[in-house]
């Protein structure tokens, strides 16, 4: 996005943070008040290893999951991901450490609390040859929902997901796309507080991914907890805490602006000056929290700095003081597939073949 | 301090909607969970209408052509005689055709054996009876004549049959050879009846004789009296032979009759009247003899003349007696007339249908089952009910209600079919019936979901209930009866739930009796062990590892 500054050279800035949730429907609407509730670690691992046979799926993961918050484990194919997932919901118990959910251990995790836990599995796991509303009737019913609240649930959430017009069609005859919706309302149709979406994305078209995403922003504005896995990195700008896996292990953890800064090492601007000169060159390095510059052409300049928002004015400052004028200067953001692939450089990883990563 | 902690975070989570807590509330929760499942089954199998049809429809179809179109009766066997080459034997067909009884059916007489013989190769004709060539001789020097029968089968069951059918078929021939040698020797029509006739013809001489002995004494003509004494013995003598061969026949036949008092039958009080006669008389011809040697013709020899007249006569009465006894009851005395006194005759439909009833019911319940737990792992569906609060036994119990349910309602279906619709009997009434059928059902749902526990995919699990099928219909007690498997081999016949439905069913269907406790507690036992033992195992699967 391209905005004009009101006084001063083009600037490209940031991209606005995800819009705000929209309204949502009645039923999920009355839980609003819960939101960010509290402040104790709804998610809790530590030291968390697993084994299968002489493989480690992973090992020492360490993560605390706050209330409400929407968390993603970002990484590649056998990363770890959906092992830490299924740790978390007690699916496999740890080889070592302590894995507690609710406060209870993941793996004994008491059935009353197994009713507000909502998961979406990677792959469509509902019934073919039941219909779109009968998959939801009968989700709703495994955790034991009365048939006025299941039937009140299903029409809430077919409107939210958008396949309230496909209520009666058979899922197997449902694009793959609306399947997913499906999964998606059957993992919500029992309001759960703690939900685990293990690649909820996979092999959706992009405008689909980015209306899912809006969901869960707008789930969490309710007060939910999400834990994401996800093979598309882009997708760590969503959420307010990326995990990033490799190997079975956490490689750095973190709100997505700080990784990026743990990638770049601060903020990046892109300066152009006109006649730019050696003289230029120690005026701007001598700028207090400038950290480093290097030459990207003749007359462009990257610096990296503490906070590209105090230091802008700064830099056009003095660059007319020295004589010359700005002709363009803009704070660039690493794509988050470079910051992953910066930090996974960083952790030793060959990443030669980062494409494999996702967008 | 742990379960504080664990309190106080707890207390900070945000709840989801209000759920009913305290134990009523859990109950409903569960019945909801188990109904979800019941619900889920039944509406998927609705919605495979042709997997229905092929459960019910085709196999009932199949069992209802075999019932109609089942010939009970062994093809016939066609079969060709060779008799000895130049042979005084007639070759004229006709003349042997009713000597061959059912399967055996005349197909032509020959001298000809090879040519028969590749007749027989070819699969022409099933049988070859060769008559040997000596056959007289071997009887004369006391033994028996081999009749060869050859045949060609590849069926066991057809080789057997010929066999037996030769057995019978020699016996046949055996009776006849047997009918004419008596007929042409000296019995019956030919021997014991001729024997009759001329112990009559020599009552009748004999009573001639007595008269012109009367006549010559009273004229007191010596010499003609002593003739006519010696022409009585002579015939009393004979008369004395014949009595002794009809003793003879008769004491055999008494003995294979077992008959205590032979003697007290008509044919044996006629032959002691007439074995007395016969001393009588041949006491008076002494008698006689002595008294008109020494020249005494007077009253008193005449009164003895007479009696030997009236004696004559009990022979001549006596031997209409003893020819009753033809030659083919004398060689054939028995016959035999069977009774059923089981409560009905079944036809073969009517007796079927309770094996078809079980077997089909088995047949459902087993196919039904075995994919259910086996295609939900597949499917994926068991990680996420281990994540929800349903639990093992839920899932089960759901799903073995569902069935039940389907079940219970195809075999409903499928019984009025065959008791409106093809007339099977169900004596005993509709109770004992319907205990037999929910008990057969529920040890099938249990043999089906342990195949399903320990199948790993979906083409397994079928194989399994295929195997299950074709052992029923083998080790069942479907068309063999148990009677007819090895010991060690009736152990797969009592580890299928069929083989105690057929015969609880039978007995509730056929004979109009209450099904054998045994079976029933076989049937429950089966039901519990097998539902728990796969559920066991399922929890196993489902549990979070």
């Amino acid at each position: 996005m391209i905005e004009q500054a009101p006084n001063g050279p083009e600037m490209n800035v940031p991209p606005p943070p995800p819009a705000a949730p929209p309204p949502t429907t009645g039923a999920v609407d009355s839980r609003n008040v819960r939101a960010a509730q509290g402040d104790g670690a709804i998610v809790v691992m530590q030291g968390v290893g697993k084994r299968f046979g002489e493989f480690d799926a992973v090992q020492g993961i360490n993560l605390t999951v706050p209330v409400g918050g929407l968390v993603a484990l970002i990484g590649p194919s056998g990363c770890g991901k959906t092992t830490t997932v299924r740790l978390l919901l007690g699916v496999y118990e740890p080889t070592t450490g302590s894995c507690q959910v609710f406060g209870q251990p993941s793996h004994h995790i008491r059935r009353p609390t197994r009713e507000r836990i909502g998961y979406l599995p990677q792959q469509f796991v509902l019934y073919p040859t039941l219909t779109v509303s009968e998959n939801l009737n009968f989700a709703a019913a495994t955790y034991g929902l009365g048939p006025f609240r299941r039937r009140r649930q299903r029409n809430v959430l077919l409107e939210l997901v958008g396949l309230a017009a496909h209520r009666n069609k058979l899922a197997g005859d449902i694009s793959g796309g609306m399947q997913r919706r499906l999964m998606l309302a059957a993992t919500l149709i029992h309001e759960p507080d703690l939900i685990f979406l293990d690649e909820p994305t996979a092999g959706i078209d992009p405008i689909l991914r980015e209306q899912l995403w809006q969901e869960f922003r707008n789930i969490q504005a309710n007060g939910r907890t999400q834990v994401v896995t996800t093979q598309y990195i882009a997708e760590a700008e969503y959420c307010d805490t990326v995990v990033l896996m490799d190997r079975g292990k956490i490689v750095a953890s973190g709100p997505p602006d700080a990784l990026r800064q743990q990638a770049s090492g601060g903020d990046l601007i892109d300066v152009t000056i006109a006649d730019l000169d050696r003289p230029m060159i120690a005026r701007l390095r001598a700028l207090r929290g400038v950290r480093s510059l290097r030459f990207l052409s003749d007359d462009q300049l990257r610096l990296t700095v503490e906070n590209a928002g105090e230091l802008i004015p700064q830099i056009i400052a003095a660059v007319q003081e020295g004589g010359s004028t700005v002709q363009a200067i803009e704070e660039q953001r690493l794509s988050f597939n470079d910051v992953f692939v910066t930090l996974l450089k960083a952790s030793g990883r060959d990443v030669s073949g980062a494409e494999e990563y996702g967008e | 301090m742990a379960s504080k902690a664990t309190a106080e975070v707890q207390r900070q989570m945000p709840r989801g909607a209000k759920r009913e807590s305290g134990p009523w509330g859990r109950l409903v929760r569960v019945l909801v969970r188990i109904n979800s499942f019941i619900g889920k089954e039944l509406t998927e199998v609705r919605r495979q209408p042709r997997l229905l049809l092929s459960l019910v429809l085709g196999p009932f179809l199949i069992l209802f052509l075999f019932g109609v179109g089942y010939a009970a009766t062994p093809r016939d066997i066609r079969t060709v005689v060779v008799l000895p080459s130049g042979s005084p034997l007639a070759d004229n067909a006709e003349q042997y055709r009713d000597a061959f009884a059912k399967p055996f059916v005349l197909d032509s007489v020959t001298e000809d054996g090879q040519t028969a013989r590749q007749r027989l190769a070819d699969r022409q004709i099933q049988a070859v009876i060769y008559f040997p060539q000596d056959a007289y001789a071997t009887v004369l020097n006391g033994q028996r004549a081999t009749l060869q029968v050859d045949y060609n089968e590849i069926d066991p069951l057809t080789a057997q049959w010929v066999n037996y059918y030769a057995y019978v078929q020699t016996n046949e021939l055996n009776k006849r050879i047997l009918v004419e040698a008596l007929k042409q020797g000296g019995a019956g029509e030919g021997g014991d009846q001729k024997r009759a006739e001329e112990t009559k013809a020599i009552a009748t001489t004999m009573q001639g004789d007595a008269g012109s002995l009367r006549t010559a004494l009273a004229s007191g003509d010596r010499d003609t009296a002593l003739a006519r004494l010696a022409a009585l013995r002579q015939s009393n003598a004979r008369a004395q032979q014949n009595l002794l061969t009809s003793a003879q026949l008769l004491g055999g036949v008494a003995l294979f009759t077992n008959v205590q008092n032979p003697q007290q039958t008509k044919q044996g009080q006629a032959l002691t009247n007439a074995q007395g006669a016969v001393g009588r008389i041949d006491d008076n011809i002494s008698r006689l003899q002595g008294d008109v040697q020494a020249g005494r013709t007077g009253q008193q020899q005449q009164t003895i003349a007479e009696q030997i007249g009236q004696d004559t006569n009990v022979i001549g009465q006596s031997s209409d007696q003893l020819k009753l006894i033809p030659p083919e009851i004398l060689v054939s005395p028995f016959e035999a007339k069977s009774q059923n006194i089981s409560a009905i005759t079944p036809d073969f439909v009517e007796f079927y249908a309770p094996a078809v009833i079980a077997l089909l019911i088995q047949h459902i319940a087993v196919t039904l089952t075995a994919l259910t737990l086996v295609r939900e792992r597949l499917l994926g569906s068991v990680e996420l009910f281990r994540v929800t609060p349903t639990g093992a036994g839920e899932i089960a119990v759901g799903k073995y209600l569902a069935y039940f349910l389907l079940t219970a309602i195809l075999g409903t279906a499928l019984a009025a079919a065959m008791h409106f619709g093809l007339g099977a009997h169900i004596l005993a009434g509709y109770g004992p019936f319907a205990l037999v059928v929910v008990l057969l059902i529920l040890a099938s749902l249990s043999f089906g979901f342990f195949i399903s526990a320990i199948s790993n995919s979906e083409s397994q699990a079928v194989q399994f209930s295929m195997l299950v099928l074709l052992a029923s219909v083998f080790f069942g007690g479907f068309f063999l009866g148990l009677e007819s498997l090895a010991p060690y081999v009736r152990v797969v016949s009592y580890a299928l739930p069929v083989t105690y439905g057929i015969r609880a069913l039978q007995s509730v269907m056929l004979r109009g009796e209450q099904p054998q406790l045994w079976l029933l507690g076989a049937l429950a036992a089966m039901a519990a062990i097998l539902f728990l033992l796969s559920t066991q195992l399922f929890r196993r699967q489902f549990k979070r590892g």
